[in-house]
């Protein structure tokens, strides 16, 4: 029976969430707050039907009450979310929390489905990131003539919380990553210093373009860029390498610094493939994971495997075994999802963030001030290339290097630090909302001036017509 | 006026850029689903195909001539039991999956495993709790010709493959000594016990075999590569026996074969000339030449084939260089890759893939996947598959293959009398293909411990040749 439940759910799955995804992008055709609001509403309606079958599935399989548990306290924290959000920030952009919350829904499933026990740590991770988004904006309003004058602040705390991590952190899986707290909660500060390094790049362009500082900035960068190298930690190093690059282009409005900056990349690449073992050791796996399966090739090759025997449509949630691969569920939570879920949801997924993605460069455009605009431009990009690095190594199209998919991935760290970066756009796109009404209503209060100055005029000229 | 791009407008660029990198990324995910996907996942290594057996009825493997070779039936209490009807006719090539997988069996598994049944009819079973029905994997074997093989290599251990060269499509493929699928979970303790025989090894694909006088085909080829425009000056006179620098090599039976050229040599099999000609060779070109042909490559065959062994190079001895110029020596090859090789002869110098799988079909019909042939491109020049084609020709004409002369067609063969380790009787090897106007067929033939490659493989591969070309 649960079989035959599993087999038939994941064609009812693929649909919701491909519903999902269409109305996503038909909420853009919409031009009225009535029209936004609907779509939006189905949306909700949607996600919550989801999740309630995902989890009546998760509770006939495991059959243990803590499933229920999960589920009802996601429920409620997703619905006091919901209303919460709005209800403080009456301007808040709640289609693109609403997708927030679809891919967070999504997470907490399928880590749910591999480990229960480690969902709930996470979910505590959630309320608590929740919590942090809430504060964001409010900061945001009422320090925003002051939040570029710490550059750095930025600059420097970073790179010695790097620093620190690579001297005497904690090692996981063959990286330095982690500090850890009284063994119950490892701080992951590469995630956080991902804000830190664009504030910093954003506050130095916004004192000044010249040259000098250019170098300077860049010689920063580089060493964030560094460290991290050392501590084995690549993927948030090329993270952290092509936003800076690319920072630098939109700021300097120069392509020529695209073209010297992934030559250099390039050549800093190729050494450290000389120079690192480890550097060695993933590009051979990614060349040839089939000469030592049952050793360094054993993780993306059951990757493939799982998305490769899901197919199009999954294998239905719980019908797979997507537990075989090695921390599916924090750098391979997108294999797993797919092969549970399948290729479609997979794909919808990936559509998902670059809506998000697409929003968050959307909002830079808006801003006026260049810490602003660089700020939001560098955080689009730190978030944007997370993706492409996660999902295309899960697929060996490029080398693993070990980042996980925001939103989705379990770890505290990574949330908090993505929650953060939605929460500084929510406030800079609140701002903006701001401004404009401020704008619209001055020029409003402007326009009445001028309507009753000429109405007292032309009433005089009656008066004196009459006389 | 010239007007400065505005800030936003780099901005809007890297939308476009992150636009087409994601879209990109999923056209990739298809791509890997639709096209990399079902070979890939066709692993020992890969624990979910057996759990799409839980959802999925084995589907069946039939031959090109519509024939069922293995076919799963389920009783009333819902066990699947996988019947053979041919026996042991296939039992490699077909494989098994009851005592882990093997063959077909194993590398087509996951279309076998896959459902393509229109999606009502896969509905309706789920909701009525029963297994959808597997995909039919159409091979390219003949039934027939398979089994006049494998009644003709009765009472022989060996391996056979008939081919057709243009395409590599595998008509008929026999390993002896042979199993019975049907019963093999209950004979698998005593085949596993007997260490001799190895019966479940697949010889065509997996027996490594010196490859004996067939390999001076490869020694030719090289020669006439390293010699463009003089190789028909070449003469050697044949005592019966060379002797260098203290090493003597004697043609077989010690026959003295006087005053040869290429061609006679090579028709005569003369050790001595190809020795002679072997030493003259640069050994770098000449192990390219054998790379060339797929000697020390995995191949990319859908089903495992194990990689043949050429180990010249230029600090090689002269006595290595003496012993692998004639066929003997380091040298391994499959019987398989011997029949390739003789098809990019036949085949104007490209050789084509190994294929077994035509066609994957659902059970109602509808056509899921096709298989097309695939070239490994040009091993050799079409003049140099000309000269190796007249050579071989005469071979049957007037060499050692005299038995494979027919009214009915014309046929090129080699022969190949390899020496063992045990020293013993030496296996027979048979290589050849006819029609030469027109090659349809394309055998390859080891027998084991069977003495001489025309005596022993002769009959049979005339066997295969009149029985199909008289079509």
């Amino acid at each position: 029976m649960l079989n035959l439940m599993v087999r038939i759910s994941r064609y009812v799955i693929v649909a919701l969430v491909l519903l999902y995804t269409l109305l996503d992008f038909y909420y853009f055709t919409k031009k009225t707050d009535r029209g936004k609001n609907s779509v939006v509403g189905v949306q909700s309606f949607l996600m919550y039907v989801l999740q309630f079958l995902m989890s009546v599935i998760l509770f006939s399989y495991y059959e243990d009450i803590a499933i229920l548990i999960f589920y009802v306290i996601t429920l409620l924290v997703f619905i006091i979310y919901q209303k919460v959000y709005p209800a403080i920030y009456k301007r808040a952009d709640r289609h693109m929390l609403n997708n927030v919350l679809f891919l967070v829904m999504l997470g907490l499933t399928i880590q749910a489905r591999l480990k229960p026990n480690k969902a709930y740590k996470q979910l505590i991770l959630l309320i608590i990131a929740a919590i942090v988004t809430l504060l964001v904006p409010k900061i945001l309003e009422n320090a925003k003539k002051y939040l570029y004058r710490y550059t750095w602040f930025y600059g420097i705390g970073g790179l010695a919380a790097l620093t620190a991590i690579l001297l005497c952190g904690r090692t996981e899986f063959g990286a330095n990553l982690s500090f850890n707290i009284k063994g119950l909660f490892s701080v992951q500060p590469s995630e956080i210093v991902k804000i830190t390094l664009v504030l910093f790049v954003a506050g130095m362009f916004h004192r000044s373009m010249e040259f000098k500082q250019i170098v300077i900035t860049t010689a920063v960068a580089a060493a964030h860029v560094l460290v991290l190298v050392a501590s084995k930690d690549l993927g948030t190093a090329l993270i952290y390498f092509i936003a800076y690059v690319f920072m630098l282009y939109v700021a300097t409005e120069q392509f020529r610094y695209v073209l010297a900056g992934f030559g250099c990349g390039g050549l800093a690449a190729v050494i450290a493939y000389y120079l690192f073992s480890h550097v060695r050791v993933r590009v051979q796996i990614w060349l040839n994971p089939w000469d030592d399966i049952r050793g360094g090739g054993w993780q993306i090759l059951q990757s493939l495997f799982g998305m490769g025997t899901g197919g199009w449509f999954g294998m239905g949630l719980t019908g797979g075994t997507p537990g075989v691969i090695p921390v599916a569920e924090k750098d391979f939570i997108f294999a797993a999802l797919c092969e549970e879920l399948g290729i479609i949801t997979g794909c919808c997924i990936l559509l998902i963030l670059l809506g998000i993605l697409i929003r968050f460069l959307w909002i830079s455009t808006w801003m006026k001030l260049m810490f602003y605009k660089i700020t939001a431009f560098g955080l689009a990009c730190v978030f944007g290339f997370q993706i492409l690095i996660n999902a295309a190594g899960v697929v060996k199209l490029v080398p693993l290097t070990g980042v996980t998919l925001p939103f989705v991935s379990y770890g505290g760290s990574s949330l908090i630090s993505t929650f953060f970066i939605f929460g500084i756009f929510e406030g800079l796109y609140m701002n903006k909302l701001r401004e404009d009404e401020a704008l619209r209503r001055e020029k409003a209060e402007l326009a009445a001036r001028k309507a009753s100055r000429e109405s007292a005029a032309r009433k005089a000229q009656i008066k004196m017509e009459d006389w | 006026m010239k007007q400065k791009k505005n800030r936003n407008s780099y901005i809007l660029g890297m939308v476009y850029l992150f636009i087409l990198l994601f879209a990109g990324l999923a056209v990739y995910l298809c791509y890997f689903t639709w096209k990399e996907a079902p070979q890939l996942v066709n692993s020992p290594y890969n624990g979910r195909l057996e759990k799409l057996n839980e959802t999925c009825i084995r589907g069946d493997i039939v031959s090109a001539d519509g024939q069922v070779l293995a076919a799963s039936k389920v009783d009333d209490k819902g066990n699947e039991e996988r019947s053979y009807l041919y026996g042991a006719v296939f039992s490699h090539v077909v494989g098994y999956t009851s005592v882990g997988e093997a063959g077909l069996e194993s590398f087509a598994n996951y279309y076998l495993l896959n459902s393509h049944e229109s999606a009502w009819n896969k509905l309706y079973k789920e909701l009525t709790d029963r297994k959808a029905d597997g995909d039919t994997v159409v091979t390219t074997l003949d039934t027939k010709l398979q089994k006049i093989v494998y009644d003709a290599m009765e009472g022989y251990e060996g391996a056979c493959v008939v081919m057709e060269p243009s395409t590599g499509k595998i008509l008929a493929m026999v390993s002896k000594p042979d199993f019975d699928p049907n019963t093999l979970e209950e004979d698998y303790a005593d085949l596993v016990s007997d260490s001799s025989n190895s019966n479940l090894v697949n010889r065509v694909t997996q027996g490594l075999y010196s490859p004996g006088s067939i390999f001076k085909i490869v020694t030719a080829l090289a020669y006439i590569e390293q010699n463009p425009d003089d190789w028909e000056d070449y003469t050697y006179n044949c005592q019966g026996a060379i002797t260098v620098d203290g090493k003597t090599v004697r043609c077989a039976h010690g026959n003295a074969h006087g005053k040869v050229d290429l061609k006679r040599a090579f028709a005569l099999s003369c050790n001595g000339a190809f020795i002679n000609m072997g030493l003259s060779l640069d050994a770098d070109l000449y192990r390219q030449t054998a790379e060339r042909l797929q000697f020390n490559q995995k191949l990319t065959t859908k089903f495992p084939v194990a990689a043949s062994k050429f180990d010249l190079n230029s600090d090689s001895s002269q006595w290595s260089v003496m012993q692998t110029s004639f066929g003997q020596g380091n040298t391994l090859v499959t019987p398989l890759q011997n029949a390739m090789i003789v098809s990019a002869v036949a085949n104007k110098g490209i050789m084509m893939n190994p294929m077994l799988l035509d066609e994957v079909k659902s059970t109602d019909g509808t056509q899921v996947e096709t298989f097309a042939p695939e070239s490994l491109g040009s091993v050799m020049t079409a003049k140099q598959a000309s000269i190796m084609e007249e050579m071989m020709t005469e071979v049957v004409n007037n060499g050692t293959a005299k038995i494979l002369q027919s009214e009915n067609y014309q046929a090129a063969a080699k022969t190949g009398s390899a020496q063992t380790d045990n020293e013993k009787e030496t296996n027979a090897w048979l290589t050849a293909y006819a029609p030469v106007k027109n090659p349809q067929l394309v055998v390859s033939i080891v027998l084991e411990e069977a003495g001489a490659g025309s005596e022993a493989g002769g009959p049979i591969v005339k066997k295969i040749f009149d029985a199909y070309l008289e079509k």
